[in-house]
């Protein structure tokens, strides 16, 4: 036991946190107001609730506003955080204030449900002196088709506004109307009685889904001026003449009542481009200047007019030709004020650079929309904008880019025709030289050599003379033997050919000096042979007869092929 | 003698089977049916080659809109034949399609002179030129050798002959080289990103190009092959978005 006390006393002193709701008065009637408060002691932060349980019965007119307060007691500090709301209840009866979940740093607490005596609201100012209506133009429209809602305050009693909560509708895509603002108040008679309304608030919506959609209820708080009520019977003041001095104000929370909307799906037919536009367009589009030059900017200028949900779709994305820059475009609305549709103008501005002269087309637009009035889709397209784009000058000459002056004028051709005769066929990869290329060379060179070459042949003649004529010595001397056997001629013959074949240098030939030349060059007893046939041969001449001619020119046939044979 | 005479023979197949085909891809255009036309010639190009043949598949792949293809046929027949009117023509029209456009700066006339009268030479024609030129300086040589003409004319034309000589194999040599070191392709995916990595990266995308451009290739790697534009960007592209002209 002694163990647990100081447990408990740390537990008590970590949570020490504790929450408390109270509300200032627990017996109202309905449209009466009350101030719902949730305190949260020694606490860091803002305590965080969760109301949801609470909007059953309860409307939250305003709030939460934030409160934090320190205290000295008893030399303690304590510090309170608060948040304080106006809720006003929605109907009469035995109504609680729910436990609500309050997490106040980190821990979660809960507060304690408090009980409200809700009367009814007779009493105080007459359901018919004083309330608000949304009206409706249609409750059953498409998806994207426009509901005017207008919030219009009737009054038979002196008032003044405190404070409008718009509602929020979730399903719709809200555009506010303009109304005056402060409101306007008008005289008019329902059923003979005479009332002052003010147009308090006026929206165009447009449903982004199809269903039964319910609009949020606006509410108003306003101070009601009411006589005050008679505490005493009998009072000196008990006239009427008092009364007006002693009016009471009262503050008095005004709802519309809910109301639907049916959102119905589109019939069938929807084109495979429809985005979503509802309502009825007009599309135009236009150049700022139809001279363009290459590299000067162009404003394309895109507009769509029209009645419908402008804001709720977007335009299909243009193809610009590749020819030119575009820069994204930038979007303006206008819209027409005073109008009960939701009416205005949609503008988009591209910025285009071309880059090649020529001429050129802007995509056209084409804008699918569904038109309710008549329940069918429509389709709408621009004109096509045509751009003559002209060179710019400097271009012509230092060529960056674009086409040139020639390219231009081919722009507009087509190519030739096909070759439609079979050609002499290359095989493939045989890229060579033809030879009548190499011929050409080769006799070139031919050429370079032949004054070279002549000369050399004719040196080599001059050169090789004697020689030539050594070889054919032998020939000759057997065809001399041959044709003219005389002694003489053999003589002659025999001198000739060893003259000729052995290149002998001189005129006097004589047997001895042929013994001298030749000895060592032919076998002795051919030299012999030789000489003693010249000797014969001399002799013969001297004293002719002795041997015949026949005799003479056989043997030096044979003898001379002898010699030769050693040559 | 048998073998020459098999030879002659084969290509003599070869010849009429190239012309059927060649027939059959000028019916098909004819019928507007260009990817069957273009799809003959394709196939006639496996074996043979012809300014003609490339000039037709240029027009299929134009008539297609291939306009990558097309500029690269018709480059491919300019390789063959560089002053075909017809094809010079077809490629103006099909380069007004290109989609990139890169100039040059004006440059030195006579450079450009020179580069007009070298791409307007095939080799074979260089090489024509430089052979007769060369036959001159030897004839003139061999005539000034035996005296038939004079000393003062032999020395002058021989000069001539042998600059102008000198002059066009350089030429010669310069568009062997620009063939040889150079190699170009056309790209023919409709557009393409240029990454400065041989690897699909987005951070890594250069530049882009689109069908039709000429382009230098410089090296490759894998599936990639880096190219060189003319006006100097460079970057990497997968190899089957360009079809090379060599």
């Amino acid at each position: 036991m002694r163990l647990l006390l100081p447990i408990i006393l740390l537990f008590q002193l970590v949570s020490g946190q504790s929450v408390t709701a109270s509300v200032d008065v627990n017996q109202l009637a309905v449209n009466e107001t009350f101030t719902f408060k949730i305190e949260a002691k020694d606490a860091n932060n803002m305590p965080r609730i969760n109301l949801a349980p609470l909007e059953k019965n309860f409307t939250i007119i305003s709030g939460p506003t934030q409160q934090t307060s320190y205290q000295w007691i008893n030399g303690k500090a304590t510090s309170s955080k608060t948040l304080t709301w106006t809720l006003v209840p929605n109907k009469k009866g035995q109504l609680t204030i729910p436990a609500l979940a309050v997490t106040v740093d980190g821990e979660k607490l809960k507060t304690k449900p408090i009980r409200m005596n809700v009367k009814g609201s007779g009493q105080v100012v007459n359901k018919d002196e004083l309330f608000l209506l949304a009206e409706i133009d249609q409750d059953e429209v498409y998806v994207g088709e426009q509901v005017t809602v207008t919030y219009k305050l009737y009054t038979r009693v002196q008032m003044s506004l405190e404070d409008i909560k718009y509602p929020e509708s979730v399903g719709f895509w809200t555009e506010e109307l303009s109304v005056p603002r402060p409101p306007r108040f008008n005289q008019t008679t329902i059923n003979g009685v005479l009332y002052n309304v003010a147009t308090l608030y006026k929206v165009a919506l447009f449903p982004t889904k199809t269903g039964e959609l319910e609009l949020t209820p606006m509410t108003v708080r306003c101070n009601v001026q009411i006589p005050k009520k008679r505490k005493r019977q009998r009072s000196v003041f008990d006239d009427p003449f008092f009364n007006s001095f002693f009016n009471e104000t009262v503050q008095k929370v005004l709802r519309t009542e809910a109301r639907r909307i049916r959102v119905k799906p589109y019939p069938a037919g929807q084109p495979a481009n429809f985005t979503g536009a509802v309502g009825e367009f007009k599309l135009t589009a236009s150049v700022d200047t139809d001279k363009v030059k290459t590299n000067e900017a162009v404003t394309y200028y895109v507009e769509l007019q029209g009645t419908g949900n402008l804001n709720m779709f977007s335009l299909p994305k243009l193809n610009f030709p590749e020819t030119m820059d575009v820069f994204p475009p930038t979007a303006s609305f206008e819209q027409k004020q005073l109008w009960d549709q939701f009416t205005g103008n949609m503008k988009w501005e591209y910025i285009l650079i071309p880059r090649q002269a020529g001429r050129v087309f802007l995509p056209r637009i084409e804008l699918a929309y569904f038109n309710p009035k008549d329940e069918q889709f429509h389709s709408i397209r621009s004109r096509s904008v045509e751009l003559n784009i002209s060179p710019a000058k400097d271009q012509l000459t230092s060529g960056t880019s674009g086409f040139t002056k020639e390219e231009i004028a081919l722009l507009g051709q087509d190519i030739h025709y096909n070759v439609t005769s079979s050609p002499t066929w290359v095989e493939r990869g045989s890229r060579e030289i033809p030879i009548w290329v190499w011929t050409s060379y080769i006799l070139a060179a031919g050429l370079f050599l032949a004054p070279v070459t002549l000369t050399r042949y004719q040196q080599q003649r001059i050169a090789t003379a004697g020689q030539r004529m050594s070889h054919r010595a032998l020939k000759r001397a057997l065809k001399s033997l041959q044709t003219q056997s005389s002694i003489e001629n053999v003589s002659s013959t025999i001198y000739t050919y060893l003259k000729e074949r052995w290149q002998l240098q001189t005129d006097k030939m004589d047997p001895l000096y042929v013994e001298q030349e030749l000895s060592g060059i032919i076998p002795p007893e051919e030299l012999e042979d030789l000489i003693q046939l010249l000797k014969d041969c001399d002799a013969g001449r001297y004293a002719p007869g002795i041997m015949t001619d026949q005799d003479i020119a056989g043997t030096a046939g044979i003898l001379l092929k002898k010699v030769d044979s050693h040559a | 003698m048998r073998i020459l005479y098999l030879a002659l023979l084969f290509s003599n197949l070869i010849a009429s089977n190239a012309d059927s085909l060649f027939v059959r891809g000028n019916y098909y255009f004819d019928d507007e049916k260009y990817v069957q036309a273009a799809r003959s010639y394709e196939r006639l190009l496996n074996s043979v080659e012809h300014a003609d043949l490339y000039y037709n598949l240029g027009n299929s792949y134009y008539r297609m809109g291939e306009v990558g293809h097309a500029v690269w046929a018709y480059e491919k027949g300019l390789q063959f034949e560089p002053r075909n009117r017809d094809i010079k023509h077809n490629l103006e029209i099909t380069n007004t399609r290109v989609k990139d456009r890169i100039d040059f700066p004006d440059g030195f006339v006579l450079l450009d002179w020179y580069n007009a009268y070298k791409n307007s030479r095939t080799i074979n024609d260089l090489l024509m030129w430089g052979s007769v030129f060369l036959l001159l300086v030897g004839l003139v040589y061999v005539l000034g050798q035996f005296r038939f003409l004079g000393r003062q004319t032999t020395v002058k034309l021989q000069m001539t002959f042998v600059i102008l000589t000198i002059l066009i194999h350089g030429i010669c040599l310069d568009k062997y080289w620009d063939i040889a070191e150079k190699p170009e392709g056309v790209i023919v995916s409709t557009s393409v990103n240029v990454y400065s990595v041989p690897a699909v990266r987005d951070e890594m995308i250069v530049f882009k190009i689109h069908e039709g451009l000429k382009a230098e290739i410089t090296q490759s790697q894998d599936n990639w092959v880096e190219i060189i534009l003319l006006d100097g960007k460079k970057g990497w592209i997968p190899v089957n978005t360009i079809r090379p002209l060599s």
